[in-house]
């Protein structure tokens, strides 16, 4: 059975650990059919991160479409672009920083790591603000292997030979420093998704149903500029808010797979966690409780069908299901 | 940001020997703050502290020096150190206020790291893990020498007490990290002084809650599309970090 893992395109849906990491609508760094944004990291060691996956897999599937503000990124030897950990935080694979404008791949051996295939030449330094379709593919295991591929087309390629590579359970994404980097369509499971978009839905407003029980106000969630201290909130225990979103039109010979929520927050005091919701029609259907530690978290949450029917999305479903946010 | 954030140090110079030292409380302190001590003697002397509000995290014995290290709220009346021979010996006292509006105290200082000893003049230090986005975690140095840890790379300098050499040099050094990648703040090796050393990291919790509620900072929607038409499998899933 096939397992979506995580999924954003928005600053809404991953940690970040630089306050400068913002998103941006600049053309030619996101793809304008299904997202209204990218996610950049600005010049520095920047790194957004995907929550920990909700499974840990050996066969994992990654695809975003990436672009570089300038050409001829430029780093210390070694400094990440992008980094798998297991479940127990331990890298045990990662794509650094070679030479200029070149990346090589690095597995973990159990005591340090040693590169796998040859180093490339990495095409979203050299064109500049031209999106690049990136798909990545890990197996792990002493007998694993990993490819990636830019467009469809493979890149680069190589071994993994070390039960020390022993699951993925989270991905970091960076940059290499000399120019800002855009991020979307990021996507990650245990099955090939490089022809299934991601497409982006605006928060509206106030659910109808679950209404009144939320203060703040709708710009506490933008995140440009991205500012932990401003939030909505809400504050009592087995309340609900509820948030309508744009209704989103799906290409010709699309289906919907699934809704794809991603949520950073955090409870204090006497909550003692949070959920995430659907009202589809007029039921609400609670998620389970998300296990919430007290500061800010990134979480996500992956229907596969609509949680009230158990039917697949379609796109009329999808526009009128209300994802709402529970104290519990 | 941060919730808590250094905001100053007692000046109270070292006592060159001594059953006690007192080394006073920085300044005027809010709501919400937090108060961390280092006491550091020559020997493995037991160190009590009588002063009420304060907290022992815990005790470390080097090679003829011990650390203790002790929290309390803001607020808290300046604290005395004890023990029973008279020996050298340097405290010193490191105030980090909440950011908060409205923060409501909670046990502010989470389980410690393991302690490293030495006797070099490369000190290290083993990380602590767990660590919650945006929380504070502190490297406190001692030595047997009047000299201060050289601050590691990718940490900031605190503040520092020492003195000598009358009746034995001694130092201690915090530095703070704020971590905001991961949930990690890493093992550390630096420059300090060439004598027996004991360190310590620990981390300050950020959860002093200002309200009773949920906070949401930022939610996105998305659907994902498919070329086929899926099968039905009616599962969620979901995921979160810890950090």
């Amino acid at each position: 059975m096939a397992t979506k893992l995580h999924a954003a395109n928005s600053l809404r849906g991953m940690y970040r650990n630089l306050l400068a990491i913002q998103e941006v609508t600049t053309a030619g760094t996101f793809n304008s059919a299904y997202t209204s944004q990218s996610i950049q990291i600005p010049v520095g060691n920047g790194i957004i991160a995907t929550p920990v996956f909700p499974v840990s897999v050996t066969n994992y599937y990654f695809h975003a479409e990436c672009a570089a503000s300038g050409t001829n990124q430029n780093n210390s030897s070694g400094a990440p672009w992008l980094q798998l950990l297991d479940s127990a935080g331990t890298v045990v694979f990662k794509l650094v920083y070679s030479s200029l404008g070149n990346i090589i791949a690095q597995y973990w051996n159990g005591s340090g790591y040693t590169n796998s295939g040859s180093t490339f030449l990495a095409p979203w330094f050299t064109t500049g603000l031209a999106l690049s379709a990136i798909d990545l593919n890990v197996v792990c295991g002493a007998s694993g292997s990993w490819t990636l591929s830019v467009a469809g087309s493979p890149l680069a390629s190589g071994s993994i030979a070390s039960a020390s590579v022993d699951n993925i359970a989270r991905l970091y994404l960076g940059n290499l420093s000399q120019q800002p980097m855009q991020w979307s369509q990021i996507k990650g499971a245990d099955y090939d998704h490089s022809t299934e978009p991601l497409m982006f839905s605006e928060l509206n407003g106030d659910s109808a149903a679950n209404a009144g029980q939320l203060s703040g106000t709708y710009a506490d969630l933008d995140t440009v500029p991205i500012n932990d201290s401003t939030f909505v909130a809400i504050g009592t225990s087995g309340n609900k808010a509820g948030f309508t979103h744009t209704g989103i039109t799906i290409p010709g010979g699309y289906y919907m797979s699934a809704m794809c929520l991603g949520a950073k927050m955090r409870r204090t005091s006497t909550i003692s966690d949070g959920l995430f919701g659907v009202r589809s029609g007029s039921t609400n259907a609670d998620g389970a409780a998300l296990g919430m530690v007290g500061g800010y978290d990134v979480f996500n949450d992956m229907l596969d069908t609509d949680p009230v029917t158990s039917a697949l999305w379609t796109q009329s479903t999808f526009n009128a299901a209300e994802p709402y946010l529970g104290a519990v | 940001m941060s919730k808590l954030v250094f905001a100053g140090a007692s000046s109270e110079l070292p006592n060159t020997g001594s059953t006690s030292n007192s080394p006073g409380i920085p300044g005027t302190q809010d709501v919400g703050g937090v108060l961390l001590a280092a006491v550091m003697t020559q020997d493995n002397q037991v160190h009590s502290c009588a002063t009420a509000g304060w907290n022992l995290v815990g005790q470390y014995n080097g090679t003829g020096l011990t650390l203790s290290v002790w929290w309390a709220a803001a607020g808290a009346a300046a604290p005395t150190f004890t023990w029973t021979s008279s020996v050298a010996n340097v405290a010193q006292v490191v105030y980090f206020r909440s950011e908060w509006d409205n923060p409501v105290a909670v046990t502010p200082v989470g389980t410690p790291g393991s302690a490293s000893i030495g006797s070099s003049s490369t000190h290290t230090s083993t990380g602590v893990t767990g660590v919650g986005d945006q929380d504070v975690v502190i490297l406190i140095d001692t030595t047997l020498s009047n000299a201060a840890l050289t601050t590691p790379s990718g940490w900031t300098y605190v503040a520092d007490q020492g003195g000598g050499p009358s009746f034995g040099n001694q130092h201690i050094t915090f530095c703070s990290k704020l971590i905001n990648a991961g949930s990690a703040s890493g093992s550390t090796s630096s420059a300090g002084g060439s004598s027996n050393w004991v360190t310590i990291q620990l981390e300050l919790i950020q959860d002093l809650a200002p309200a009773n509620e949920l906070q949401i900072s930022a939610l996105e929607v998305n659907a994902w599309l498919t070329g086929t038409a899926p099968p039905a499998s009616g599962r969620r899933r979901q995921g979160a970090i810890v950090c």
